[in-house]
């Protein structure tokens, strides 16, 4: 019989922060997550740092929080950060001819609402 | 000799606004430096379009290009601030020597048109396809720069008679 090793068993990781506690607010390129209570930063996000997204430098962005999830969006990117840490999930690069806004719109059939957001 | 005055006066404003513009851009050296890479990244004009083999990418270029933006306005700020000098202290001279006096100040307003104009609407605006970027767009401040210039250059390098006021 094989013995365990507990220490290769990982718990199940314990969400400390919601969508609830938080706020997101985009700005000049950059996202942050604040503490609602506190105002306090919890993390920032350079959009431009990522490769490829150097147009986003200084820009509008849209932001909200879907779950776990931040999305930002600026100059037709977009990027989803974890929540908790303010990590890169994924980025994708949807710009187009001209300055259209980046306009966000979540939910869909089966949930209470709807709303958009634009830069 | 109000008119002569006025002509110095004038390329005077122009040399300080230069040589601000100058000092500002080496004392807060990243604000326009910003500018500078996006526009010859061309990284905010329409994607996909045909000219994008003319962006430069590379950074010691970006320095190299705004160091010569930098040092061609202390260059024109110098030259009008020395040429309104002399025409100052020339404005009490007949007419000849006068005129001959605004050389340096000519130099200066004609190298400041050429700066705004052929560098920042020509090479910025046309080539870097500047025109393109609702976000790096230094176009409308560009011509009130070069027709600021282009307007005293016209006034000074009118020819002054004696007789004038």
């Amino acid at each position: 019989m094989a013995m365990t090793d507990f220490r290769e068993i990982e718990a199940p990781r314990m969400r400390v922060l919601t969508a609830g506690q938080v706020v997101a607010v985009g700005h000049a390129g950059h996202v942050h997550l604040l503490q609602l209570e506190s105002g306090n930063t919890l993390w920032s996000y350079a959009l431009s740092g990522r490769e490829g997204a150097t147009a986003c430098e200084g820009q509008p962005v849209t932001v909200g929080i879907v779950g776990d999830v931040v999305l930002a969006g600026a100059m037709g990117h977009v990027f989803a950060l974890d929540l908790e840490t303010g990590d890169l999930l994924w980025h994708k690069d949807h710009r187009a001819r001209g300055a259209g806004e980046t306009t966000f719109a979540f939910g869909g059939p089966g949930s209470d609402y709807v709303s958009s957001l634009a830069t | 000799m109000i008119t002569r005055a006025s002509k110095s006066l004038l390329t005077l404003s122009l040399g300080i606004f230069a040589l601000l513009v100058g000092v500002d851009n080496i004392f807060d050296y990243g604000t326009n430096f910003a500018f500078v890479q996006h526009v010859l990244s061309m990284d905010t004009t329409f994607p996909g379009n045909k000219l994008m083999w003319r962006a430069i990418t590379s950074e010691w270029v970006h320095h190299a290009a705004y160091a010569l933006i930098i040092a061609s306005e202390l260059a024109v700020g110098l030259l009008c601030v020395a040429g309104a000098w002399r025409m100052f202290a020339a404005k009490s001279r007949p007419g000849p020597q006068f005129n001959r006096a605004k050389a340096l100040a000519i130099a200066g307003l004609a190298a400041g048109f050429g700066l705004y104009f052929f560098g920042f609407l020509v090479i910025g605006g046309e080539w870097f396809q500047m025109w393109q970027s609702t976000a790096w767009n230094g176009q409308e401040a560009a011509f009130r720069f070069a027709a600021s210039f282009g307007l005293v250059l016209i006034f000074v390098a009118m020819e002054d008679g004696d007789g004038w006021p």
